[in-house]
């Protein structure tokens, strides 16, 4: 090798040709670079920023301060941020006296377990993640989703079976029923929405989704407390709901998108 | 004696000399008005300085007794008197008259002393008693109403006082000099470097060098002004450089010690600190001047070069100390190059700090702030964050809590900027590079709706869309660009959209495409017609039909601009010849001479007539010729004439050739008889000389010197032509088929460029036209070749 450098150099006067050649040997790169004039590269010495410019415009910045009070307690899975709009793609469920009992009877039943759960407001099967939209993409997001939901046809589902959920981030847990009849169909519209999804870059829903109603929810990560026993118990609840059978088939005849404070409605045919 | 009988005093009374001349009038109505007014009093008697002695002493009399207080009239008065009786013997009685004059003056001008005062202070100077001068002086200059017997200003005393004081510490010992010195410094503010090297030289002078340095450092620390501190410094840097030659001259006379030595080494680097330290001080001295000066801010930075933490305060201090409102040059640089910094130091995390800072500050514009937004981002593209920058672009673009306009200048900057294109833009193409479709589409959409896009933008989009091969996506953008503006900035967008449509659908769409040409054309201005005319015609030619190809560029000979006219018809021209051949081309052509400007027709004339010979139509051509002759003045169209000429000789006979002659003759004349009348009026005379000229053309008698001159070397060789041996009277008979030596020959001799010629044929038409045979042409070349050569002349 050393030789070969040494031909190089030796007839430098045939240029081009022979710097080709030189390089056409397999000289590793270190050999040839390893020169001293080359800098070695020392730790440049970190730089302070001075508390005065830190301290600058402190009351201008958006202050970000998260009452959690406000919200139940709950932990933003994403900062707040200007011209972020949170957004979600869902099927809403028409709310009836009888399921609302049972989710008083099976948040009773978890407070013996020392689990306090909060009972949900609205019921819903969520068709898509939380997603950050700007404020100019909420238009051509929705007008998507419209073209692409538009040709499903409205469908029943079964959902009997008690399961235990928690986030993302596993900051909140949930208590909720489980899709077993009408996966399916759901399946299909996840596909489609993800597309709407991915025109923007943004989220996919889960691989392999357990598509469920959410009934009651708290914070943090309670599932061991909830599985077995109490899980056991609060299916039996369910199952010995009178006339759950029937209770418990939901019919969907439309698609909700919430994004921010707005919200949108695409029927199903 | 004159003197005498004025010189009793009490002005003017009832004496019978006392008349006013004319222009003492205004002066009389003046001190009339004003009789307590030294400045008219004295402006009389200034006025009257040449007059006889007792006029003026009179006028002095008259206004001492309104003002027996003035020192200034009694001064002049006295000065004047004095002068009066100058060269007379000390018994004259003048001289008693003026001694009482000054004891006059003496009764009423006794309070008047202190000015004496300063001739007291010079005396105590000159003997040496310069603490006792310096007292006084002091009392003198804090006494307000003290009046300067030599005109000097309160501050000029004061300044005396000063280099009194300073330049003799050793000797004034009763004043406290740094306290006189520091008042003066705040009292008299536009002399402070002035000031300061008193100051200072009064403790070099005392022996004080520590302190003397002490007051040195605190002047170039606080000093406002270039001038002032130039001052300072170089006296500084001289008592330095003083310093340093005394403390040489020391140890070579007493020998050297180690002492000595180190001491010597420390002024020395003091020194060099000194000088080194300039360039930084006066960038101070321009900061405290203008805090808000942007660019010192830069050049301060760039002095403190290899320093960081010095560089760190400098931006830190800028940021903070300039007011963008109040800013010279561009607040928001600085700002970015504090980032940089950090940057440039591997700190991407505090560059952003520094960014994030800056997106909060009140600019003046929102330009400003835009600008910053995009450096922020153009960082985190160069370090290849490329989300990074997609989202903080996207937050620059965030709609605002409070939506302004943007040029409300009520509203901060940070309210305005969602709607500045400049951050919209890098947006647009941070997406396009690292977004999606949607989210690009979804950029530019909002730009449209947020009425401040351009016509490139649209283009933009529309290429955008149409490289995702959204044909019809991108067609509606530019539609909806055509709606936004108007002509002329349409006009680019206009262009893109025709030519990508034709791309796209070619004759797909004939009546699609047909519609958005009336559209476009509907109000274009003649500016920007022709583009599209041809677009348009381009577009029926390769798609449409023929018929409307022609009429599309029919229609565009009339709607481009004039001087596109000649072009537009060329085109015309060229298209209907090669689709439907040239015989089709006649009616262009005729429209095209109709409407074209005399210069444009004429070629359009020629080329119709070659045209026409071509097709064999001699007798059209001729009459094309003959018809263009009309604006063809032969003078300045010689190139027009020959055309017509050589067509004669090859297609043409005698006839034709006298013929055209003739023509050319008349429109000479009418071209003549344009010219201006006076200017042939006035050169008669002169034209008499050369009389077969003016008889020939009476206009031309308009022409220069040299024509005249050139006429006459004209005439001469015309007549030594005449001279010439005649050889066989040989008629020549010419036909349509003569040959074309013959034809050469008789063109030749009427060669329209030699006037003589035709002077010639005027005078000797017949003997002249029989001439020519053929040895005769041999022997014409040279007379002609003599002519060109004074023509040339």
């Amino acid at each position: 090798r050393c030789l070969g450098l040494r031909l190089g150099y030796g007839s430098v006067g045939g240029g081009c040709e022979t710097l080709a050649s030189l390089w056409g040997w397999p000289i590793p790169v270190n050999f040839l670079f390893s020169s001293p004039h080359l800098p070695c590269s020392m730790p440049i010495p970190r730089l302070p920023v001075p508390d005065s410019v830190l301290n600058m415009f402190r009351d201008k910045e958006e202050e970000v301060t998260d009452d959690s009070t406000k919200h139940g307690g709950r932990v933003r899975s994403f900062p707040h941020e200007r011209g972020n709009w949170a957004t979600y793609v869902y099927l809403p469920c028409e709310i009836q006296e009888e399921l609302l009992e049972l989710r008083e009877l099976l948040v009773s039943r978890a407070r013996r377990y020392a689990v306090s759960l909060t009972a949900m407001e609205e019921f819903h099967i969520s068709l898509s993640q939380s997603v950050v939209l700007r404020y100019h993409w909420i238009n051509p997001l929705v007008q998507s989703l419209k073209e692409r939901v538009a040709s499903f046809y409205r469908f029943f589902c079964t959902a009997s079976q008690v399961k235990v959920y928690t986030n993302q981030h596993r900051t909140r847990t949930f208590v909720g029923l489980e899709v077993s009849c009408g996966h399916s169909q759901l399946l299909e519209l996840v596909s489609e929405v993800d597309k709407v999804m991915e025109e923007f870059d943004l989220p996919t829903f889960y691989k392999n989704p357990s598509f469920h109603i959410s009934l009651a929810w708290c914070v943090g990560d309670l599932t061991d407390k909830l599985e077995g026993q109490c899980l056991q118990e609060l299916q039996e609840i369910v199952d010995g709901f009178e006339d759950s059978a029937f209770l418990l088939r939901f019919q969907w005849d439309q698609i909700r998108c919430r994004s921010g404070n707005k919200f949108f409605s695409f029927p199903l045919r | 004696m004159p003197e005498l009988e004025e010189t009793p005093v009490a002005a003017g009374e009832g004496k019978p000399e006392l008349f006013f001349e004319e222009e003492d009038l205004q002066y009389e109505e003046e001190i009339l008005r004003n009789p307590f007014s030294v400045k008219c009093w004295i402006r009389y008697i200034e006025f009257k300085q040449n007059a006889p002695r007792h006029v003026l002493n009179l006028i002095y009399e008259r206004a001492l007794k309104e003002l027996p207080g003035s020192y200034k009239l009694w001064y002049n008065y006295l000065k004047q008197r004095r002068k009066q009786v100058k060269n007379r013997c000390v018994t004259d009685p003048g001289y008693e008259e003026v001694n009482n004059c000054h004891e006059r003056a003496l009764v009423f001008m006794h309070k008047l002393s202190p000015e004496n005062a300063e001739e007291y202070i010079e005396y105590l100077r000159s003997i040496d008693r310069l603490d006792e001068a310096a007292l006084r002086l002091a009392t003198v200059v804090n006494d307000e109403r003290f009046v300067s017997k030599e005109g000097k200003s309160n501050y000029q005393l004061w300044h005396e006082l000063c280099d009194l004081i300073s330049q003799n510490p050793d000797k004034v010992k009763s004043l406290n000099v740094g306290a006189i010195i520091r008042g003066g410094l705040t009292r008299f503010t536009d002399q402070l470097g002035k000031l300061w090297c008193s100051l200072a030289d009064y403790y070099i002078r005392s022996g004080h060098f520590e302190k003397a340095r002490d007051v040195y450092e605190e002047a170039i620390q606080t000093v406002m002004t270039v001038r002032d501190f130039t001052q300072v410094f170089d006296s500084y840097a001289q008592f330095e450089e003083s310093m340093i030659a005394a403390k040489m001259e020391t140890t070579s006379e007493l020998g050297q010690e180690e002492e000595d030595d180190v001491d010597l080494e420390l002024r020395l680097a003091r020194f060099e600190q000194l000088i080194t330290r300039r360039p930084l001080l006066l960038n101070s001295v321009l900061l405290r001047q203008n805090p808000h000066n942007v660019h010192e801010w830069h050049k301060r930075v760039k002095l403190y070069e290899g320093k960081p933490r010095e560089i760190i305060n400098t931006y830190t201090e800028a940021v903070q100390t300039v007011d963008p409102f109040k800013a010279t040059g561009k607040t928001h640089t600085l700002w970015v190059s504090f980032a940089k910094f950090y940057e440039d130091n591997g700190q991407i995390e505090d560059a952003r700090t520094i960014f994030e800072k800056a997106t909060k500050v009140n600019f003046k514009q929102v330009d400003d702030l835009a600008c910053m937004w995009c450096e922020y981002g153009e960082m985190e593209l160069r370090h290849e964050n490329y989300d990074q920058a997609l989202r903080i672009l996207r937050k620059a673009t965030a709609i605002p809590a409070k939506k302004a306009e943007y040029f409300d200048a009520s509203e901060p900057v940070q309210n305005r900027v969602y709607k500045s294109l400049k951050v919209w833009s890098m947006l647009a193409d941070l997406e396009e590079s690292l977004g999606t479709f949607k989210s690009t589409k979804a950029v530019y959409d909002r730009i449209l709706d947020l009425r401040i896009a351009t016509p490139q933008i649209i283009i933009n989009y529309a290429l955008f869309l149409e490289e995702h091969t959204y044909f019809e996506e991108s067609f509606k953008a530019y539609e909806r660009g055509i709606s936004l503006f108007r002509w002329p900035n349409v006009y680019d967008i206009w262009n893109t959209y025709l030519t990508k449509f034709i791309d796209r659908y070619g004759g797909k769409k004939l009546e699609r495409a047909r519609d958005l040409f009336e559209q476009a054309l509907d109000g274009c201005p003649q500016k920007y017609a022709k583009t599209i005319y041809l677009l348009y015609a381009k577009l029926e030619e390769e798609f449409g039909l023929a018929r409307h190809a022609m009429a599309v560029y029919e229609r565009a000979t009339r709607a481009v601009q004039p001087s596109e006219q000649y072009e537009m018809y060329n085109i015309y021209i060229k298209r209907a010849a090669e689709i439907y051949g040239v015989t089709h081309t006649r009616s262009i052509y005729e429209k095209a001479i109709e409407v074209l400007s005399d210069e444009h027709a004429r070629e359009m004339c020629q080329r119709f007539a070659d045209m026409e010979c071509k097709l064999g139509e001699i007798d059209r051509a001729r009459a094309i010729y003959s018809y263009c002759s009309q604006i063809c003045d032969p003078r300045t169209t010689g190139s027009f004439w020959q055309t017509w000429k050589d067509f004669e000789i090859r297609h043409g006979n005698e006839d034709t050739i006298r013929e055209m002659l003739r023509i050319k003759r008349s429109v000479q004349a009418t071209y003549n008889t344009q010219v201006n009348f006076m200017a042939s009026q006035m050169l008669k005379v002169s034209s008499n000389a050369t009389g077969t000229v003016s008889d020939l053309a009476p206009g031309q008698s308009g022409m220069d010197d040299m024509k005249l001159l050139e006429q006459r070397a004209e005439q001469l060789a015309a007549e030594a032509e005449r001279d010439k041996p005649r050889a066989k009277e040989k008629i020549l008979f010419v036909r349509s088929d003569a040959s074309r030596s013959e034809l050469a020959a008789l063109s030749r001799q009427a060669n329209p460029d030699e006037i003589d010629i035709e002077e010639e044929e005027e005078e000797g038409d017949e003997s002249e036209e029989n001439e020519p045979d053929e040895v005769q042409l041999e022997q014409q070349c040279v007379p002609s070749a003599v002519f060109g050569g004074l023509k040339t002349d």
